[in-house]
């Protein structure tokens, strides 16, 4: 039998967001591999621009996992609360200590 | 769907706003925590947990930018990719198996989340491979602070997968019970795939593409 | 359970002193032992050892061997020698509350203690050693001093792999447990316990940075993980005893059936 039955696939969010994500990774993964292994020699001062980006998609795609795959879309406000704030501090402590460490 | 039919954990004090009689719409907000909420706790703790992690691998990052540069392009980016679209399709599946589940399809579930669980066991397995090929080039793990980043990040994701294994597996037994089965189990299970799905997409982020 | 044997009534015997007659003494006496444990463990491991917080992998040889032959430091590790002992009072008790769970393995229990036993070996008893031979023998060699720091250190900080799979026979009893002798999160709180700890595993690669010793994720964040899981733990072990009814104690003989 089909697994995939009487799921509406194509007109499912869960799998608009699925390929949205497929999206972005193959996008970040562009940006940040095969285009600028060129730039061996770059200064890491050039590449914080480069960096942002590849940090910024992923704690967008990381907030689409939690919002729709986790759910918490419909839970209690405190627990959107904790999962917002605490992607806020992942990109605020990750990209703060690299650039001014 | 009665609390009552809860077999391995008693319904916390949130699974009592569960949905009512099958077939209630799950996209609606209802203001609950999916699974149990000792669940959440763990997850919230160990999200907090690695973050510390990241920020003493951007510290040391911004210490010797060039060396981890060099480190970082000597992954390949390739696999990486690859690894994480396996694991979100993985999730995709997994979230899928939720949504038959609470239309009591239980077989359909059971199939959806043996597909899922499949594309993580073919996750683990490439991540092997990736550690064979640069163990095989020499221990790297001496030669700077990159490696033991790339292989504590990797590791412990390693271990944390494994162990959504083992809870997948217990969710699928569940699901082969001919009673209702227990829909706060499979919800912390998919709540727990999930956060390993999140993690991924950070340190592959860290790790292959920074 | 011989339950019908057992008058309902607690039957206190009257002619005792009220503390001898607590038919639960023997438990409190274990549980009140974790208490004097860990201030013994402190005197010992942090103010005459200046073991804990660690000193750096990369110090000077001189400072090493200052270390070593510290007169507190042969202080500690004679202390130590004498007292790690009663870290087994705890284990029976654990051995006796994981025995009331329902629907858990007796395996799991007696994993939890033998590994907790083989354990204490590398985390606590070689460093005593390494450290003793070091402060007695201040004779030796720097180099030898040199290598028994080390050595006393990386047993100290590295022994994970028996406390690993303490952390997780744990969880999965309390996991499996029916009766919820120990709340559901105490089970997650201890897979947190074993995911910092193996952290620690680089110590034996690098001597500086987060992943050395003295590092903020090998030592810092898995000793702070660690004292946090263990004080709940202790306190919800004096729940389990408070609240175990007193016909589940098998007394052999009660005092009114005398």
């Amino acid at each position: 039998m089909n697994p995939f039955r009487n799921l509406s696939l194509f007109q499912n969010r869960l799998t608009h967001v699925w390929a949205f994500l497929v999206a972005t990774t193959l996008a970040s993964w562009w940006l940040g591999g095969s285009a600028h292994r060129i730039m061996e020699g770059a200064l890491a001062q050039e590449r914080f621009t480069t960096t942002s980006i590849i940090i910024a998609i992923a704690i967008i795609k990381m907030r689409l996992v939690i919002w729709h795959f986790m759910e918490v879309k419909a839970c209690p406000r405190w627990l959107r609360w904790t999962c917002d704030a605490w992607l806020l501090s992942v990109a605020i402590i990750v990209l703060g200590l690299y650039r001014f460490a | 769907m009665s609390n009552s039919s809860f077999t391995y954990e008693q319904a916390s004090q949130f699974t009592e706003h569960l949905q009512g009689p099958s077939g209630s719409a799950p996209d609606k907000p209802i203001a609950r925590v999916p699974g149990q909420a000792a669940m959440w706790f763990f997850v919230v703790g160990d999200l907090w947990i690695f973050t510390c992690y990241f920020a003493c691998y951007a510290y040391d990052r911004a210490q010797e930018p060039m060396a981890f540069l060099q480190g970082q392009l000597s992954l390949s980016q390739d696999l990486g990719a690859f690894n994480t679209v396996l694991l979100l399709t993985s999730s995709l599946l997994v979230a899928l198996c939720l949504k038959a589940t609470r239309k009591q399809q239980h077989t359909q579930a059971r199939q959806l989340l043996l597909m899922g669980g499949t594309l993580g066991v073919c996750f683990l397995l490439i991540k092997a491979a990736e550690w064979y090929v640069k163990i095989e080039a020499g221990l790297p793990v001496m030669s700077g602070q990159f490696f033991i980043y790339y292989f504590m990040f990797t590791g412990l994701h390693f271990m944390h997968v494994s162990l959504g294994l083992v809870i997948l597996t217990l969710v699928y037994l569940e699901l082969k019970k001919a009673t209702a089965g227990n829909l706060a189990m499979v919800e912390a299970g998919a709540v727990y795939w999930h956060m390993v799905d999140l993690l991924w997409i950070i340190i592959f982020a860290l790790l292959y593409l920074m | 359970m011989n339950s019908a044997a057992v008058p309902a009534s607690p039957g206190i015997d009257l002619s005792k002193p009220r503390m001898l007659s607590n038919p639960k003494l023997d438990q409190w006496i274990c549980f009140w032992s974790i208490p004097v444990f860990y201030v013994l463990f402190g005197i010992i491991f942090v103010i005459f050892g200046r073991i804990m917080p660690p000193p750096t992998p990369a110090m000077a040889t001189a400072d090493i061997v200052a270390f070593m032959t510290s007169p507190y430091l042969s202080i500690a590790v004679v202390l130590l020698a004498m007292s790690l002992g009663i870290y087994a009072l705890n284990s029976g008790l654990m051995l006796t509350q994981m025995k009331r769970m329902e629907g858990v393995s007796p395996v799991l229990r007696y994993g939890y203690i033998a590994v907790l036993g083989v354990g204490g070996l590398p985390g606590c008893l070689f460093p005593g050693y390494m450290f003793a031979l070091g402060a007695f023998r201040p004779e030796y060699d720097a180099h030898i001093q040199v290598m028994l720091y080390e050595l006393g250190f990386l047993c100290f900080v590295g022994s994970l792999g028996c406390f690993i799979i303490q952390y997780t026979l744990f969880a999965i009893a309390v996991f499996l447990d029916k009766r919820q002798l120990f709340p559901k999160w105490l089970a997650y709180f201890s897979i947190w316990t074993l995911v910092t700890e193996l952290v620690a595993a680089p110590v034996f690669i690098t001597q500086t940075g987060p992943f050395a010793w003295d590092g903020l994720l090998a030592f810092y964040q898995g000793t702070i993980i660690w004292v946090a899981w263990q004080t709940c733990l202790t306190f919800y072990l004096f729940k389990a005893i408070k609240e175990q009814p007193i016909e589940e104690l098998g007394l052999p003989m009660r005092p009114n059936e005398l």
